[in-house]
């Protein structure tokens, strides 16, 4: 076991731990089409390597709002914006959203969101709210 | 809509040619985030991926008790929900203590991450005090290696490292990541030196973008110019060497992200700079002339001052059927679209120009620099932009990442460019060499 973890160390790569991380965005995608909210960054994240073969699939997108999107607020209309015509171009009423650390921080209020987005497209929306700056979307 | 990404999968961030940067240099990068960075896959054929199939679980990733992964010299500040209130100083100071003991840099950039942006963290004034606590150690221990100073003082402000943020946070593209990293150890390692007859600096060759063998036949290639390469910016370099960079009669620009340093180094030390990839044996010869051209500086040996040569290399005026072009009726002819890395779609551009080729425009999602941009050339925000261009029906060729290809509804010819600047590529491509003639061989293999 050690020796196969140094071999992996001297590879410069870690053991595979195969937690929840592998799986996460899988279990996500499964309840409606995923978009991801936050910074291209994010996205090394583990649960996210799959992201690139989700978007293929036609079952993942990803919005990358700006700082001062964020900061101004912007990106909840860009949010909405985005899960319209992904709701119009998917035929798809079933969303989850996953995020990046702006959206913890900005106390983003989710409830909104998902009146807004129901009342307006009649989108079911779940939102994924990792404590990002704590753990979840790193194991 | 624009930044909304529905179908090509994400590029490397600013953060990781912060990353590709640093980890070629005997610096230390720190960026002020939660989470660990991993390791660029360089060691598999000079590819930029980030590493992202081990994981040492929460905030870990170090590789074992707590020590950097193998060729790591990027820490992360390790900052958690109680910091956004608290700030994030007291966390970068200690980040920083850990890194120059494992590491002993010779100097340290600091870099945020999206958490730190957004809560505005103050990083040039960790900086600052970074480099302020030279005063005291010198005055105290002035031989002791950077580890040893802080072991003893027990704080980080006691280091004496030089150091300076980079204003960059995750948002954007890492050629952009890239270009303003080199820019900020210009800044911070350069001072007035006389100029040395002959020599010139290579900047922008990047691990994410260059293979191995492009950057040693262009070494090899000035070599046999008798021209004197003092520094390598973007490649595996010394910061003996990177501080001799002002000292050069050249720099050689060979990536669109190695401009700002360029611009700088011009404004500052009065370095003139060439701009273009050398690829194609056609633009290695013009290349030459150039050179020859431009390094025998005759202003010397004294206070630093260089003479100012307007080289003039821009990428139109290295076409060489400029002429041709305009006399042919451009609007008849099948349109070509090179979808990449600024300068090295504007390579393959010339060398297609040489071959007859009439309609050609060059596109990237990533930084582009407008003073190398001929009409019709477009910074793409999205990926609507790209189908906008791609679907005309005048666009015969396409020369860009397979991951695009859906985004195309005609019948096109795709030619496939290697996505080393791609976090999540369908297909894996490599970069290859183009030095020289090994681009004319590629566009030979490829029917061009």
């Amino acid at each position: 076991m050690n020796r196969e973890k140094n071999r992996n160390m001297d590879e410069g790569c870690m053991p595979h731990r195969g937690g929840k991380g592998d799986h996460l965005l899988e279990e996500l995608a499964e309840k409606g089409m995923l978009l991801f909210v936050g910074s291209v960054n994010c996205l090394r994240h583990k649960p996210y390597r799959r992201i690139g073969a989700l978007m293929r699939e036609g079952r993942a997108a990803l919005l990358c709002p700006s700082m001062s999107d964020f900061s101004s607020g912007r990106y909840l209309n860009q949010i909405v914006e985005a899960l319209a015509e992904l709701s119009r171009e998917h035929g798809e009423k079933r969303f989850v959203i996953a995020c990046g650390c702006q959206w913890v921080i900005l106390s983003t209020d989710s409830e909104l969101l998902k009146e807004r987005v129901k009342r307006e497209y009649d989108i079911d929306l779940t939102v994924f709210e990792d404590a990002h700056l704590e753990f979840g979307d790193h194991e | 809509m624009k930044r909304l990404w529905k179908v090509l999968p994400p590029c490397l961030s600013d953060l990781m040619g912060f990353e590709a940067v640093v980890n070629e240099t005997e610096g230390m990068g720190l960026i002020d985030d939660s989470s660990t960075y991993k390791p660029l896959m360089f060691g598999r054929g000079g590819h930029g991926r980030p590493e992202v199939e081990g994981h040492h679980g929460h905030g870990g990733g170090r590789g074992v008790f707590g020590r950097l992964m193998p060729g790591m010299r990027v820490l992360n500040s390790d900052i958690r929900n109680e910091d956004i209130i608290t700030g994030t100083e007291k966390k970068v100071m200690l980040a920083f203590d850990k890194g120059v003991k494992q590491l002993s840099p010779n100097f340290v950039l600091l870099a945020y991450g999206p958490s730190a942006s957004m809560i505005g963290s103050d990083l040039e004034y960790a900086a600052e005090k970074i480099t302020e606590g030279s005063a005291f150690v010198r005055r105290t221990s002035m031989d002791e290696p950077a580890s040893l100073r802080t072991e003893r003082g027990g704080a980080s402000v006691q280091s004496g490292l030089p150091a300076a943020s980079v204003k960059i946070d995750g948002e954007k593209d890492y050629l952009y990541g890239i270009s303003c990293t080199l820019e900020a150890m210009g800044r911070l390692l350069l001072t007035p030196r006389p100029t040395i007859p002959g020599s010139l600096n290579i900047l922008g060759a990047n691990t994410i973008d260059w293979a191995k063998e492009s950057f040693a036949d262009l070494e090899a290639l000035l070599k046999q110019e008798g021209v004197q390469i003092l520094s390598r910016w973007g490649w595996k370099e010394t910061t003996e060497n990177l501080k001799l960079a002002s000292a050069a009669a050249l720099n050689l620009v060979v990536n669109e992200s190695g401009l700002r340093l360029a611009r700088y180094m011009e404004s500052e030390y009065g370095i003139p700079y060439l701009a273009g990839a050398p690829f194609g044996a056609d633009f290695a010869v013009t290349l030459k002339i150039r050179l020859k051209e431009a390094v025998p500086v005759t202003d010397t040996e004294h206070s630093g001052e260089k003479q100012r040569i307007d080289v003039g290399l821009s990428e139109s005026a290295a076409s060489p059927n400029e002429d041709q072009r305009k006399e042919n009726n451009v609007d008849t002819e099948p349109e070509i679209l090179i979808v990449g890395e600024q300068f090295t779609a504007n390579a393959i551009r010339r060398e297609l120009l040489r071959r007859g080729k009439t309609k050609i425009r060059v596109l990237s999602f990533y930084d582009m620099d407008r003073s190398y941009m001929e009409t019709g050339d477009q910074k793409l925000i999205g990926e609507d932009d790209f189908i906008r261009q791609a679907n005309a029906e005048s666009v015969r060729i396409i020369c860009a990442d397979g991951d695009l290809r859906p985004l195309v509804k005609k019948e096109v010819r795709w030619v496939q460019l290697p996505n080393t600047g791609s976090m999540f590529p369908a297909e894996p491509m490599e970069a290859f060499n183009m030095t020289g003639g090994a681009l004319d061989a590629w566009l030979d293999r490829e029917g061009l």
